[in-house]
């Protein structure tokens, strides 16, 4: 056999590989090289007025949750974090962020929805840009040594609120990589 | 009456104009070298809610935003290699306009010329083979062997024979 014969169909197996790569990854899915990391430090107005910072939350794990009064998967997702923030009082701080709103909005919705868990506002969308997001609703999971475990670039569910609240808890999630 | 209202109606425009001018003008940036540089890296930089356009391009609100901490970093003293890297380090090199050359992005600069280069060896490999035959000389039907030559005289035999009927 002429070696033309077998070089060139062999030459298209890269391409051919490189083409199913590609068909298997989501177009949107953008990479969140923040995991692993440690959780960029914020100082921010809550919607009562006052100061949060997060060095002063002690090294309680935390889930950062960016919402908006507009954003209607936010609103789909805020049940699941009502109930998840009344099951985990005191063992997981949930902070929510304020993207892209005005605080009148958000109150009245937070009002609206219910809920306990303290919100700040994030004027010009400094903080998300810190956390890399894009859009809402996006939800961190930070270990109590503030490395972030997860970065969920889409609603949360029953289950992935369980599993990684699982993780942070757990007494080795300060060393054991995700 | 008319001819009173005319130039008091052009002593009001040119009252009201300059100041909207001013106005106007006043919201464009200022073209300084910071402005210059801002634009530099945000034309780097992908906008994460777009469909392939820069931060400097892009018209949503998280593009918008992004410019002002490129303006600000810039301003507090940062390179603008520094400012790339804040980004890089939120949203990968995902967020460079031009994939980096290196890893799995340095397919995407070096397999256009590998198809260019394969391409073209085998346009002129093809083209060599092809002249090489066309130059290669006919074989005389005396040189065909015996037993060919009977099948040749037989095949022509039974041609002319089916023109004749």
């Amino acid at each position: 056999m002429k070696p033309w014969k077998i070089v060139i169909p062999l030459a298209g197996v890269p391409l051919l590989l490189l083409l199913a790569w590609g068909m298997g990854q989501d177009p949107r899915a953008v990479p969140t090289p923040l995991v692993g990391t440690t959780a960029p430090d914020f100082s921010r107005e809550t919607l009562q007025g006052d100061t949060l910072r997060l060095s002063d939350l002690g090294d309680t794990p935390l889930v950062i949750n960016f919402w908006a009064s507009w954003c209607i998967p936010c609103a789909e997702e805020h049940p699941l974090l009502v109930d998840f923030e009344r099951r985990y009082h005191g063992r997981i701080r949930l902070i929510g962020v304020v993207y892209e709103d005005t605080r009148a909005n958000a109150i009245r919705w937070y009002q609206e929805r219910g809920g306990n868990w303290t919100n700040v506002m994030d004027p010009r969308g400094r903080m998300a840009i810190d956390y890399g997001v894009r859009g809402v609703p996006e939800t961190f999971f930070i270990t109590r040594d503030r490395r972030i475990l997860l970065h969920l670039p889409k609603p949360v569910t029953y289950d992935v609120l369980e599993l990684w609240a699982s993780k942070i808890l757990a007494p080795d999630s300060t060393t054991t990589p995700s | 009456m008319i001819r009173l209202a005319r130039p008091a109606l052009l002593l009001l425009t040119l009252a009201v104009v300059p100041p909207l001018q001013g106005q106007t003008e006043a919201k464009a940036p200022p073209d300084t070298a910071l402005e210059r540089r801002v634009r530099e890296v945000a034309s780097i930089l992908r906008c994460p809610v777009c469909l392939n356009l820069s931060i400097q391009d892009s018209p949503s609100e998280l593009a918008k935003d992004m410019r002002e901490v490129v303006r600000d970093r810039l301003r507090s003293g940062q390179s603008e290699q520094q400012v790339t890297d804040y980004f890089i380090a939120r949203y990968g090199e995902w967020v460079l306009m031009k994939p980096p050359a290196h890893g799995v992005s340095l397919l995407v600069w070096v397999l256009p010329g590998v198809v260019v280069l394969g391409g073209g060896a085998l346009v002129v490999v093809a083209v060599r083979r092809w002249m090489r035959n066309s130059a290669a000389p006919v074989a005389a039907i005396e040189d065909l062997p015996e037993e060919d030559l009977r099948k040749v005289r037989q095949e022509l035999a039974k041609e002319r024979r089916r023109l004749v009927d």
